[in-house]
Formats: structure tokens, C-alpha cells, sequence
């Protein structure tokens, strides 16, 4: 291993993060390179250095002050809709069942209508029979109802 | 991550807030600490620890109780901390060559190297580490303080960071350079009074 190779990786094997024969080689390299082991030296003066220096103090009231900021965020971000009580939800819930019940009757009846007296031309029976032309055999047994060849307009 | 999120909402509301309250008494410090090392500066730090605390109480329920509290709280003020740089638009850093090279740049560090004191000498180079510190992206910050001050292992620093544990090690590695080198160039009679006592 040369020194450029060496240097390279001195952070990482002061901080114990070179393992098995790459740190034998590089601890064979710094005992006879006064170059490397200088430089070793320094790495971990640095270190040194960044592990010794003061926590800062936070100011005393931080721990209560952040606190009371996140209770103040969660009732701002709390919409409206989840203060309603429960009964509020099941009131919806009903409501909107009834509602789509009465539209789906209306609809239901309007279509029952329509069906017997508007264009005669798309009369069920009349493409049943056709099918049955078409296939010769009970559209219901199986084949399609509605057959590609129809032209029944 | 979905039973840890399962077991979160089958714990009572109220069982939750008391242990993230218990949590944040007990971490706001350590938290502190770093977010002042990281921004520089004791306003910008407190920015920064209300804004970390604030997305961990909206995610809290993703916090899996089985893990250290600091590493998941570190996590989230990294990407707080990029986030606030950038808000603030001071992503763009000058090279810490730059000082005193043309004459632009004049950086004013007290050195204190007259005084034998170890406690003396390490309060003297305090500002210089941190003026390093500030002068560097705040990827490399990171990885240089949570492997240096905070003692984590790289690959929980990669995995903190979201990145590899080669970047986290040519980050590191690189960042240590730049420290010394600023340290050599603008507090060098602090710094080798420093490292002669060690």
C-alpha cells in the first residue's frame, strides 16, 4: 500500500472503520513512513479536538417552549371536519344513504319508461330475435346476446 | 415499518404524547448541541431544534420505540437542516481557501495561544471550528459532526444521511482536511499549543 493510498484512508481507520488485513497493511505503512505517521498523528489530534469541544448550552425554558409549540402546530393543522362528535358522522352517513336511495328509484323508473316507448327500433325482443337468426340457437345459452353482425338500425 | 406504524395506533393518543413529551425533555439538549454546531449560531440553532421537533411530533407515529430516539431525530434534522439552508439561500458556500488569499476576505479569529490551559485553549479554537464548520456544505457538516461529536458508526451515518458508507468516509475524510487546514491557515498558534499538550 503507498502513502496516497494510505492517507486516503487514515479517517477512516482512526475511527475504527478499516478492518481486517487493509488495517494490518496500513498499520505496517505508518510504523516505517514518518510521512504517513505524521499525518496519522494529526487526524487524531483533530478528532481529538472535535470530540472535546463544549456542548453549547440551550436556553432553559427550550424543552417546555418546543412542547407548547407542538401542541399550538396540532391545533392548527386539526380541521374543522374532526371536531364534529360522532353523532355528526352517523347524521352524514344516513343522510347520504337516503340520498342516493331516492336518486337510484328515480333514475330506476325513468329508465323503465323510456324503455317501452322510445325508439322502437332498439326493442328488446326484437334483438333477441335477431340473435337468435344470428346464431341460430337461444342467445342466453351461452352465445353473445348482442352479436357483432347485427344491424339491426 | 407498517407493524411499527400498527403498534403506534394501537397505542392510546394520550400514551404517545406523554413518551414523546418524556422523549423531548430528556433529548432537547443533545439536540440542541448539535443544531448550534450545524447553523453557527444560538437563534439559527434554536430555529432549527423547534422545526426538528416539530416534524418528529407530526411523524411520531412512525417512530419504531425499539430505536434510538437521537438517531431518528437526527435523521429528520438533517433534511430539516438542508431545508432551512436552502430556504435561506446560503447553500452556496465560499471555499475556505478564499480567506485572506486575495485580500477579500480577512477572517477575524481570536488566538488565545498564550495560555497554557487546556480548557483555555480549547475556548479559543471553539469560534475557528465553528467559522470551519460554517464555511462547509451541510452534507460534509453532518457527516463530520455526527462521526466526530456525536461518536456514530459510518454506517449509521449513511444510513442517517440516506447515502452509502463510502460517501459518508470520503465526506468525513475530506471534511477533517478542511477543518485543519482552516485551523492551520487562521488559528495555527492555537491549534499547534493544542495538539503539543495531547
Amino acid at each position: 500500500m503507498n502513502c496516497k493510498a494510505v492517507q486516503s484512508r487514515l479517517s477512516s481507520y482512526v475511527d475504527g472503520e478499516v478492518f481486517g488485513d487493509e488495517s494490518l497493511a496500513i498499520r505496517d505503512h505508518i510504523s516505517g513512513c514518518c510521512e504517513c505517521a505524521e499525518e496519522h498523528r494529526s487526524v487524531r489530534q483533530l478528532k481529538s479536538l472535535m470530540r472535546s469541544l463544549n456542548a453549547p448550552e440551550p436556553p432553559s425554558d427550550l424543552g417546555e417552549r418546543i412542547l407548547a409549540n407542538c401542541r399550538a402546530a396540532e391545533v392548527r393543522r386539526s380541521p374543522r371536519l374532526w371536531r364534529i362528535p360522532t353523532w355528526g358522522y352517523v347524521g352524514v352517513a344516513t343522510a347520504s344513504m337516503v340520498l342516493t336511495l331516492v336518486v337510484l328509484r328515480t333514475l330506476t323508473a325513468r329508465g323503465q319508461v323510456t324503455m317501452g316507448q322510445g325508439d322502437a327500433k332498439r326493442n328488446l325482443s326484437f334483438e333477441v330475435q335477431q340473435d337468435r337468426l344470428n346464431w341460430g340457437s337461444d342467445p342466453t345459452n351461452g352465445a353473445p346476446i348482442i352479436s357483432t353482425s347485427y344491424t339491426g338500425r | 415499518m407498517i407493524f411499527t406504524a400498527l403498534r403506534e395506533q394501537a397505542r392510546p393518543k394520550e400514551d404517545r404524547t406523554a413518551l414523546f413529551e418524556s422523549l423531548t425533555r430528556n433529548g432537547f439538549k443533545q439536540a440542541y448541541g448539535l443544531a448550534y454546531r450545524l447553523t453557527g449560531t444560538h437563534a439559527d440553532a434554536e430555529d432549527l431544534v423547534q422545526e426538528t421537533f416539530l416534524r418528529a411530533y407530526r411523524f411520531f407515529h412512525r417512530y419504531d420505540e425499539t430505536l434510538p430516539f437521537s438517531s431518528w431525530l437526527f435523521r429528520i434534522m438533517t433534511n430539516a437542516h438542508i431545508d432551512l439552508v436552502r430556504r435561506k439561500g446560503r447553500l452556496k458556500c465560499t471555499s475556505l481557501e478564499a480567506g485572506g488569499t486575495d485580500g477579500s476576505t480577512t477572517w477575524e479569529l481570536p488566538d488565545h495561544s498564550a495560555s497554557p490551559d487546556r480548557e483555555m485553549m480549547l475556548n479559543a479554537l471553539d469560534a475557528p471550528v465553528q467559522q470551519a464548520l460554517n464555511e462547509m456544505t451541510p452534507e460534509f457538516r453532518m457527516a463530520v459532526l455526527l462521526a466526530d461529536v456525536e461518536g456514530m458508526a459510518y454506517e449509521e451515518v449513511a444510513e442517517l444521511m440516506n447515502t452509502s458508507v463510502g460517501t459518508v468516509r470520503s465526506r468525513i475524510h475530506r471534511g477533517r482536511k478542511q477543518i485543519r487546514r482552516f485551523l492551520m491557515k487562521h488559528s495555527p498558534e492555537s491549534y499547534r499549543s493544542y495538539c503539543d499538550e495531547l
